[in-house]
C-alpha cells in the first residue's frame, strides 16, 4: 500500500531538456562554423602583417628582392620538383596567372625549397614557367615564412603586406577572387 | 723553443673552438627541443631527421653565433609559425589563459553551491509514508536528485582529486552549468506546484 503511493509517474523534466539544448546547440554551432571553414587557408601570424624581406637567387641568374617588388601585388610560392602531383597541379595555373595579370600588377615568384638544383630546372623547363623563380638551399626564406610543406602560397600586397597565405595547390578560381579586391585598391 | 710556444698555442686554440662548438651544440640542442617539427607527429625540432628541421636547426645555429638568445630565437619561431611550435606553450598562450580563467567560475561555483544547501537545511526529512501532495511539498524543498544534491564541486574533487579540477576547465563549466541548473530546480518546481494548485 505505502509502496504503491510512493510510485510517481515520471515525466522528462523541463531541465532536461534545457541541458541537453546547451550541449547540442553550441557543438551544432562549432561545427557548423568549422566545416564552412577552408582547412588549407592556414592561419599564420605572418598573414596582416609585413612580409620578411628576402634575396632570391634567380635560377635566370641574378637576385631578386623583395624590396623591388613594392607597388605590386606578389604570388609567392614555395614548391619542389618531387612533390606530385600538389605542385604539378599548380604549375600551369601559376603560369597562367603570371601570363594574364604581369601587364595588371602581379609578378608570381617561385621559391624553390628542399631540392636539388638539376631536378627543379627539369620542372621549370618542363611545364614552361617563365615567370622568376630561385631556390633557397638552406631553407631560410621558408622559414622566415612560417612554411609547414610544398605547396604553399602567399599574396604580399603593394605595400608589402602578406595578405594572404595558402596550404596546397592554388586554382585560378581560389587566387582570382582574392586578388581582384588588391588589384582594385592600386 | 718558438716550435713548442707555437703548438701549445694551436692546442689552446683547438680547445677554445672545440669547447665553443660544443656549447653551440648544447644551445641548439636546448632550442631545438623546445620546438615542434612543422612536418612530424609529436616529434621535436631536436628529434627530427626531416629535411625542415635540419634546416631549423641550422638557423639556430646561425642565430647563437650571431649572438642571438635564446629568448630571442624562440620569439623569432613563434612570431612566423605562432604558438602552436612550441611543445609547450608559454604562460602567455590562449591555452594557459583559458585554463587559468577556468579558476574564477570554479570559485564562484563553490560559493554559489553552498546557497542552495542553506535553502534546503530546513527541509523536513523525507517521509516514503506520507501522501503524493505530501511528497510534492516534500521535494519541493529538496534537491530531485542525489547528483544535484552533493556539490558538484565536491563531487569532481572525491573523483579525480583536488590538482586534477585545476588543469580541467571543462569540469568546472559542467560545474557552473550544474550549478545553473540546481538553483534553477527549486524555481521550476515552484513554478509546476503553482500551476497544478491552480487546477
Amino acid at each position: 500500500m505505502a509502496d504503491s503511493q510512493t510510485v510517481t509517474p515520471r515525466r522528462p523534466m523541463p531541465w532536461v531538456w534545457i541541458g541537453m539544448a546547451a550541449v547540442v546547440i553550441p557543438l551544432l554551432l562549432v561545427l557548423a562554423f568549422g566545416l564552412r571553414r577552408d582547412p588549407r587557408a592556414l592561419p599564420s601570424p605572418l598573414v596582416g602583417r609585413m612580409a620578411p624581406a628576402f634575396g632570391l637567387q634567380l635560377f635566370s641568374g641574378g637576385r631578386l628582392t623583395l624590396g623591388e617588388l613594392r607597388g605590386r601585388l606578389v604570388v609567392l610560392n614555395f614548391w619542389a620538383s618531387w612533390c606530385v602531383p600538389a605542385c604539378t597541379d599548380e604549375a600551369p595555373v601559376l603560369q597562367a596567372i603570371w601570363e594574364q595579370y604581369r601587364t595588371k600588377g602581379v609578378t608570381v615568384v617561385g621559391v624553390n625549397i628542399q631540392d636539388h638544383e638539376a631536378p627543379a630546372r627539369t620542372f621549370i623547363q618542363r611545364f614552361g614557367l617563365t615567370f622568376p623563380a630561385g631556390m633557397d638551399p638552406r631553407g631560410v626564406i621558408a622559414i622566415d615564412y612560417g612554411v609547414y610543406g610544398v605547396p604553399e602560397t602567399y599574396l604580399i600586397d603593394q605595400s608589402g603586406r602578406a595578405v594572404y597565405k595558402y596550404a596546397g595547390a592554388v586554382s585560378v578560381d581560389l587566387l582570382t577572387p582574392v586578388m581582384a579586391p588588391l588589384l582594385e585598391t592600386r | 723553443m718558438i716550435r713548442q710556444h707555437l703548438l701549445v698555442a694551436a692546442w689552446v686554440l683547438a680547445v677554445t673552438l672545440t669547447t665553443s662548438a660544443q656549447e653551440v651544440d648544447l644551445g641548439v640542442r636546448v632550442i631545438a627541443s623546445k620546438l615542434r617539427c612543422p612536418v612530424c607527429q609529436n616529434e621535436s625540432v631536436a628529434d627530427s631527421q626531416s629535411e625542415l628541421s635540419a634546416q631549423m636547426r641550422t638557423l639556430i645555429r646561425d642565430k647563437l653565433a650571431a649572438g642571438e638568445t635564446e629568448d630571442q630565437i624562440v620569439r623569432y619561431f613563434v612570431s612566423r609559425y605562432g604558438e602552436w611550435i612550441l611543445l609547450t606553450p608559454s604562460p602567455r598562450s590562449a591555452v594557459v589563459r583559458v585554463a587559468g580563467a577556468g579558476r574564477r567560475p570554479s570559485r564562484w561555483c563553490r560559493t554559489r553551491n553552498r546557497l542552495p544547501a542553506a535553502l534546503y537545511s530546513a527541509a523536513p526529512p523525507f517521509d516514503p509514508l506520507a501522501g503524493h501532495q505530501e511528497q510534492r511539498r516534500v521535494r519541493l524543498r529538496r534537491p530531485s536528485s542525489a547528483l544535484l544534491n552533493q556539490s558538484f564541486d565536491q563531487l569532481i574533487h572525491g573523483v579525480w582529486g583536488k590538482q586534477t579540477i585545476g588543469v580541467l576547465p571543462i569540469c568546472r563549466g559542467c560545474c557552473r552549468i550544474a550549478t545553473a541548473f540546481k538553483l534553477g530546480l527549486p524555481l521550476l518546481h515552484i513554478a509546476k506546484f503553482s500551476r497544478q494548485g491552480a487546477r
